[in-house]
């Protein structure tokens, strides 16, 4: 606690103190007398003068610099001396190319030359002009004779004209700055002073709370509107937040979450979902297959010539187990669906239907955009039961849609490891498209039967990254996952959720 | 998927360009563009009969009810026009072949343009880019059929390919020719052998690489020979068909062509409607809709099948195009498609009250979250898909045994090479280009993590927390680190720890029954250099579950 007069800081209350002795000081005093550094003076300085407790009176300082041409100048004469010198020497000169540009047009100026057909001649005042003192060197001269003198002011004001020419012609730099001459007292400072001082708390303390101190004192107080520091909350990763609401949305109906590998053979992630050996989708330029490990060996033999006979019955051709245990990372969430079917699907009948979902990163073999990822975040729900319909799928997504406020509608479409196959979408006024949201139907018969069961399985699939553009704002996907820490404390939320 | 593009003025003959996208869309074909000039249509692989102009606005027709289906629609004109004879080579590299003769055909204006795209890309989708299946199309009078055909193949042979100007032999074809170079692959064999077709002169074609230029088809072409070869009979066979009725719809006349395979003779096409038992409470176990005869008949009609009542279920005429209908289940699919999704009325699914669960990991993921989100650090989630340079070479970590690493075989990005091993240089690479944004910076992610050993793969979800400003230290990480411990109610002891991605000295292992599961201390200023951080960062690297079993 200190004793001040109120609204000044301790310190300007021991500067005013200084003054009030009533004698001129300078900065160089004050920073003595007080042991504070010249920036740390100019802002109590400042705020003792806003109150006008003291005068500042101000004088202006000039740095002057003679450029090396100016130093030059001095020593060898100026150009149009030197010029009209020459010229004296040989009685008149020929204009040619050779003659300074510069050093002619002074002469002109100052009426030291003509031109008679073709050659330069001294005028008379030219003639008495010659090796007489010439003003500008003069004048430059005891700029730098006089620099940092009393004098120099007079000086700058007087000859003002004539000085911008020598500056324009880059001889010397002239730089003006105000300067604390002096600092005084002023009556409304005397005042101040005579002020009772009071006691004032600046910062509470532990002694001050506990001793009751701060009864008898007022507190100092703050400038409100300070800028302070900006404060950086932690904050969850937007997808992770976005994906939770998914994952309560999907609870909230009655689904539980399941997990499954992220490396998977392909038995798992094509054969068993019916995909033909042959297809597009199973080539390098989509999957991304590993060289380590090259293989994983298919462990359930009953569901492995299950679904050797589904495929020859179904395709028609030839069944390779050596391409069906190639190692991959999985494409699609639907190898989790899969395997519980194959996990749930015969369990005592009263727990039926079964309503699962998955939630996690697929991968294609893509070359990446702004647009594009290769690394994806997917939802793949199933219901397993015994007498489900596709009506009974088209209700669970609209459930599921309406509930995020989106009008879905259904379409067919077609994947191979379902049939009837319909995709879910909506129109979009922003994009005037129809934008996809799903897709899937009811799993086929060869699949759920190669898969031990005789349940009838509703299936479906969804990106949930382009999902987020609704509820991040953000101006990519790569934007989202590149976690440039100020994005991440920064980005906003368009939706709650 | 293929997409394939009409254009507007030949479609709007047959139907306004509004009710073609409409239609096409309710069979579930995506309308992928349209301009003033055409339209481009993406068809679902399971319709290869709609990669073909006639066959498509045959589709849309019966839809619309433009068209009522007939079971007589599709003949063969009476009479083979000629035999082709399968020589016993080719049935090692290329065995099957069908083919047919069509006369009077008009290929004026875009039909042959439409004809050729739609064997281009059937042969390219459906027939596995040539290798399943391929088809040539010749100029029936420019072949001297008077004593047959061969379908055989050899190692020698000439032929003056489509577009060119000299023959050539059949390996400058697959060294020279740019049809040949690209396709050759598929017809790799020891033997070196290759299909072609000939007739009493010429070989007619190199299979599947190139026709020859003296059968070339153009637009006043009027009679065709039209071959169809491949691995698989039954594509084969499907294939003739849909091309046999395409072309009949058009209005020519098609042939049967004999193909003589020594021990058996058979003539192909065989474009016949094929019955279909379907029992109508069948739809409604599926569909959830009930349905009875008539209009299940009238629903079969609009997707082009003729239909007849049969005591509680239709009889119904699967038209020879239709290749992907082979069972029951099929045509409930197509009676769902022309009762319209939109329609079926959304039925709940009643079951007991029952709970629902989280999964494991993310009960745990998301406490582990809340703990550092506690302790002020922000979250972050990247790619799993990284590579050795970030993973390894710039954590100072520069032999790491790469048979313990989750590697891809083929990637189309040099940043996806193999799976992270740690969370940890995720994080680092996320503060390196952070560096304008005010310190402190504190980050964690909680992620997969991968290895490998001895064939067995280990998926695991771990923790990484990184905190960097001018006064980041091993005490401040190591309050972390125990609260972390701690609040997973775990028992461990900390220990000295060597880490090359952290300073000597300054790294602690935490061991949980004497095994290692992370690390942390102050990251090591040579690391901090590789990933462009200026500042000290104090880090944890955590595994919180050592292969999930799922």
């Amino acid at each position: 606690m200190v004793r001040a007069p109120e609204g000044i800081s301790k310190e300007e209350s021991m500067l005013l103190s200084y003054l009030g002795g009533g004698a001129k000081r300078s900065m160089e005093d004050i920073c003595k007398a007080l042991g504070i550094d010249q920036s740390a003076a100019a802002s109590y300085l400042e705020g003792l003068e806003n109150l006008g407790a003291i005068s500042i009176q101000r004088s202006k300082q000039y740095d002057i610099q003679l450029t090396e041409e100016g130093k030059k100048d001095i020593q060898e004469g100026f150009p149009e001396e030197r010029l009209i010198g020459s010229i004296a020497k040989s009685n008149g000169l020929k204009i040619s190319g050779s003659i300074d540009s510069i050093a002619l047009g002074w002469a002109r100026k100052n009426g030291w030359v003509t031109v008679e057909s073709g050659t330069l001649k001294l005028t008379d005042s030219g003639k008495s002009a010659v090796g007489k003192a010439y003003p500008y060197r003069e004048l430059l001269s005891s700029l730098e004779k006089e620099a940092g003198s009393t004098l120099i002011e007079k000086l700058i004001k007087e000859d003002k004209n004539k000085i911008g020419e020598l500056s324009k012609r880059g001889l010397v730099t002239i730089k003006e700055r105000n300067q604390i001459s002096s600092i005084s007292i002023t009556d409304e400072g005397r005042k101040l002073l005579a002020s009772k001082p009071e006691e004032m708390i600046t910062s509470l303390s532990r002694d001050i709370i506990k001793s009751g101190a701060w009864k008898s004192s007022k507190f100092k107080s703050y400038n409100v509107s300070d800028p302070t520091e900006r404060a950086y909350p932690a904050r969850m990763h937007p997808s992770h937040r976005f994906f939770n609401y998914i994952r309560s949305v999907f609870s909230g109906m009655g689904f539980s979450e399941v997990e499954g590998p992220i490396i998977n053979n392909a038995f798992w992630n094509f054969d068993a979902l019916f995909s033909p050996q042959d297809h597009p989708t199973r080539d390098m330029q989509d999957t991304f297959f590993l060289s380590n490990p090259k293989e994983i060996d298919i462990s359930d033999l009953e569901v492995l010539g299950r679904v050797r006979r589904m495929h020859k019955k179904g395709w028609k051709s030839a069944w390779k187990e050596s391409l069906a245990k190639q190692a991959l990372l999985r494409t699609h969430n639907t190898v989790v669906s899969v395997k519980n079917i194959l996990k749930y699907g015969n369990l005592d009948s009263s727990v039926y239907p079964v309503k699962l979902f998955s939630l996690g990163k697929v991968f294609r073999n893509e070359s990446i955009d702004y647009k594009h990822l290769n690394e994806l975040n997917q939802l793949d729900g199933i219901i397993i039961g015994n007498s489900l319909t596709l009506s009974n799928l088209i209700f669970t997504m609209r459930e599921f849609y309406s509930y995020l406020g989106i009008d879905v509608k259904f379409k067919p479409s077609y994947f191979p490891f379902v049939e009837p196959g319909m995709e879910g979408y909506y129109y979009n006024k922003e994009h005037n498209d129809n934008i996809e949201l799903f897709g899937g139907g009811i799993i086929r018969k060869e699949i759920t039967k190669a898969m031990g069961t005789n349940k009838t399985v509703l299936a479906w699939g969804m990106g949930l990254d382009r999902m987020m553009f609704d509820y991040v704002e953000t101006s990519s996907l790569s934007e989202i996952y590149r976690n440039q820490v100020g994005w991440l404390r920064n980005f906003r939320y368009k939706k709650s959720m | 998927m293929a997409v394939i593009t009409f254009a507007l003025g030949d479609i709007e003959k047959h139907i306004s360009k509004d009710k073609f996208a409409e239609l096409a869309e309710r069979i579930g074909m995506e309308i992928e563009g349209i301009t003033d000039r055409d339209i481009s249509i993406d068809i679902t692989p399971n319709r290869p009969d709609l990669l073909d102009f006639n066959g498509l606005i045959r589709a849309l027709s019966y839809m619309s009810g433009k068209l009522k289906p007939d079971k007589d629609a599709y003949r063969l004109k009476e009479g083979t026009a000629l035999r082709i004879k399968v020589s016993a080579d080719v049935k090692k590299v290329r065995p099957y072949i069908a083919a047919m003769v069509v006369k009077n055909i008009d290929l004026s204006g875009n039909r042959l343009k439409y004809l050729i795209d739609f064997s281009e890309k059937l042969s390219d989708t459906y027939g596995r880019k040539r290798r399943k299946l391929a088809l040539g199309i010749h100029n029936l009078d420019t072949i001297d059929a008077s004593s047959g055909l061969v379908y055989g193949a050899s190692s020698e042979g000439r032929i003056m390919p489509l577009g060119g100007t000299k023959e050539m032999s059949f390996s400058e074809v697959m060294e020279e020719n740019r049809k040949g170079m690209q396709y050759k692959n598929t017809i790799a064999n020891k033997a070196g052998l290759v299909p072609f077709l000939s007739d009493s002169k010429n070989v007619l074609s190199v299979i599947p690489l190139t026709n020859s230029e003296i059968t070339k088809v153009t637009e006043s072409t009027r009679s065709l020979l039209v071959d169809i070869t491949g691995t698989d009979m039954k594509t084969v066979n499907d294939t003739a068909n849909i091309f046999a009725c395409s072309f009949m719809d058009m209005g020519a006349e098609v042939y049967g062509c004999e193909i003589d395979y020594g021990k058996r003779q058979v003539t192909t096409p065989s474009p016949e409607y094929r019955e279909l038992r379907l029992r109508l409470y069948k739809i409604e176990a599926t569909l959830g809709i009930n349905m009875d005869n008539t209009s299940a008949i009238g629903l079969g009609e609009m997707m082009g099948y003729p239909g007849a009542q049969y005591g509680n279920s239709v009889l119904f005429y699967i038209p020879p195009y239709r290749v992907d209908v082979l069972n029951e289940q099929d045509i409930i699919e197509d009676i769902a498609i022309s009762y319209g999704y939109n329609n079926i009325i959304p039925e709940p699914i009643f079951h007991p009250i029952a709970p629902s669960y989280p999964s494991q990991i993310t009960k745990l993921s998301d406490f582990v979250a809340n703990v550092a989100l506690g302790h002020g650090f922000t979250e972050e989630i990247n790619q799993v898909l990284t590579n050795e340079e970030t993973n390894f070479t710039n954590m100072g970590i520069s032999n790491p045994d790469k048979d313990k690493v989750i590697r891809i075989a083929y990637s189309k990005t040099e940043n996806a090479t193999m799976l992270r091993t740690d969370v940890l240089p995720s994080l680092l690479k996320s503060l390196g280009i952070s560096t304008s944004e005010p310190l402190p910076q504190k980050v964690f992610e909680v992620g997969e993590t991968f290895s490998i050993n001895s064939g067995k793969v280990f998926e695991n979800i771990s923790l990484a927390m990184a905190t960097e400003h001018s006064k980041a230290t091993f005490a401040e990480i190591k309050s972390v680190a125990e609260s972390i411990m701690g609040s997973l109610g775990m028992e461990y002891e900390i220990k000295a720890g060597t880490n090359p991605s952290f300073i000597e000295g300054r790294c602690a292992a935490i061991e949980v029954n004497g095994e290692t599961v992370g690390f942390f201390g102050e990251i090591h200023p040579a690391v901090l250099n590789n990933f462009k951080i200026e500042e000290p960062v104090a880090a944890l690297e955590l595994i919180l579950i050592k292969d999930i079993k799922y």
